[in-house]
């Protein structure tokens, strides 16, 4: 095959193994020279684990010959957030200060649950700083840059998985997300992400941001790829100890079923004051595309943002107050005053914040006896430029690193399952919606997904 | 209104802010270079902006999502 015929997208490169039309060796291959080619341009790479690639591919092919059983992900091309292990390198989490680390041992839980699977790992991927970011940018390793316009950012702090798979790279990439870094990412670069419900995947391996809020989650450029990986990920394990002991529920046979049923609403209130012309259009369009006709306006979304952020801000920064204190000045600027003011908060603050969530999610449950699936923007705007330090919403210019969260922050807060969906207009940039559903409901997030891929809400071509 | 704008929210006068973190500095042990400060001060504003009004909701009444506890096999620690 050429590079023009090799099978695109996870699942048909899987397949395609699976009959022996391709070797995961020429799949991996592919996937490395298209990083040498482009990552230099993009950013989205910090490690190319080149030669793992090619013996995990190897591995494939050869129990293919050998009339071995394959994995589902048997040769699909991935990379991981540089927050999550990989044996053999030091795991930055995008900083300077960590990369000075020893090497690891042993991979991330779910990172050997796609070996496990067959999956190939072709890399370590760029992000923001101690994932406390939104933008991509990073001050030790530059941005990652947007494939669909190199002038903008990815989003954050995800940006590299983003850009990852955005520019083609790889088909598939796992990512994290605390208060919207799946999500704010895959709207600004044009993808499909899953935000897991809090719990549902182990985090074991992968470097804390504030684990009271940190989720794991893949991206992918079709609603059916990130289930088919989702599905490959699922599990309890103990070793997280806030791992749900819930059984493995497949999404993938669920998503091509119709939406007959479901009650869909569109938030309204807090969620449309910021959104600037396009974000509303986007939503608007997307309603439309799913028959979602009942407006929902969920009370103390405010509140949860700031409890949310209030969380991230004590939490994250008693987990780096031994950094702080001995190498403060080795952190990216953009994420060290953040730390250094989030350790000087009084508990009360925080002790109060984790207390409102409590409330916030009695006001959820409230919220999904009137609808099963909500729709809301994943960002008040498309992809800012590199750089960029304030942006003006509703009217008024504030600092963009604070307030591109404003949507997803609230969500995550108490833990809801989230997949993240672009919809575009042809030559414009992508606006991201946000598909919410009630705890452990990933399958309503991705059935109602998979409609509004198929209704064509983005029509890049 | 979904946005924040640091220190609009905020009354504290500025010397108040900096004596708070001035204090808890260095009850932390922490050092902040006299040109990080400034924007220290601005996110303690923001943050403090963010605690009024979760205290306005009453929720430092309210129950704490604390764990429950179950028995289960032993797992090895690894601190990060």
């Amino acid at each position: 095959m050429t590079a023009q015929t090799l099978p695109q997208g996870a699942r048909k490169t899987a397949r395609a193994i699976h009959r022996g039309d391709v070797s995961a060796e020429e799949i991996a291959r592919a996937a490395l020279d298209r990083i040498a080619e482009r990552d230099a341009e993009i950013g989205a790479f910090t490690d190319v684990t080149a030669e793992r690639a090619i013996a995990e591919a190897r591995a494939v092919d050869s129990a293919r010959a050998k009339g071995g059983t394959l994995g589902p992900l048997a040769g699909v091309p991935y990379a991981v957030k540089n927050l999550y292990d990989v044996a053999g390198l030091s795991t930055r989490a995008g900083s300077k200060i960590n990369a000075a680390d020893p090497p690891k041992t042993t991979d991330a839980l779910i990172v050997s649950r796609m070996a496990a699977a067959g999956a190939v790992l072709t890399g370590a991927l760029n992000m923001g700083e101690y994932a406390y970011d939104f933008t991509g940018e990073n001050a030790h390793y530059g941005p990652s840059r947007n494939p669909l316009d190199a002038a903008r950012m990815t989003g954050g702090s995800s940006g590299g998985s983003a850009a990852a798979v955005a520019a083609g790279f790889v088909p598939v990439s796992l990512g994290s997300d605390t208060n919207g870094s799946i999500r704010v990412p895959a709207a600004f670069c044009g993808l499909y992400g899953l935000k897991p419900t809090y719990g549902r995947l182990p985090r074991t391996g992968t470097f804390p941001f504030c684990d009271s809020l940190d989720h794991l989650g893949p991206f992918a450029r079709s609603v059916d790829d990130v289930a088919f990986v989702y599905d490959a990920l699922q599990g309890y394990d103990p070793s997280d100890p806030v791992c749900a002991a819930r059984p493995v529920e497949p999404v993938t046979g669920e998503i091509a079923k119709d939406l007959d049923g479901l009650r869909i609403g569109v938030a309204t209130g807090y969620f449309r004051v910021d959104a600037d012309a396009g974000a509303l259009e986007a939503l608007a369009r997307a309603a439309d595309a799913v028959g979602a006709a009942q407006e929902i306006d969920i009370p103390g979304v405010a509140e949860a943002r700031a409890a949310a952020f209030l969380i991230t801000n004590a939490e994250g920064s008693a987990l780096h107050l031994e950094r702080l204190r001995r190498q403060a000045a080795d952190f990216d600027p953009e994420t060290r005053d953040r730390f250094l003011a989030g350790a000087l908060l009084p508990a009360s603050w925080a002790i109060s914040a984790q207390r409102f969530r409590r409330m916030f999610e009695e006001t959820m449950r409230g919220a999904f006896a009137q609808v099963d699936v909500i729709l809301a923007p994943a960002a008040p705007t498309h992809a800012p430029l590199l750089g960029q330090k304030t942006i003006v919403l509703g009217g008024r210019e504030v600092p963009l690193r604070a307030n591109m969260g404003i949507y997803t922050q609230p969500i995550s807060f108490v833990g809801l399952p989230v997949a993240a969906v672009p919809v575009c207009e042809p030559g414009q940039l992508p606006y991201g919606i946000q598909v919410i559903a009630a705890p452990w409901r990933e399958d309503l997030c991705l059935r109602v997904a998979a409609a509004l891929e198929a209704a064509g809400v983005d029509r890049r071509g | 209104m979904a946005t924040d704008t640091p220190g609009a929210a905020a009354n504290a006068p500025a010397r108040e802010t900096e004596a708070f973190i001035d204090a808890n500095a260095a009850v932390l042990g922490l050092t902040i270079a006299p040109e990080w400060k400034a924007n220290v001060a601005m996110f303690v504003e923001v943050a403090r902006a963010m605690a009024a009004r979760i205290e306005a909701t009453g929720a430092a009444a309210a129950s704490e999502a604390a764990p429950v506890f179950t028995p289960r096999p032993l797992t090895p620690h690894a601190p990060q």
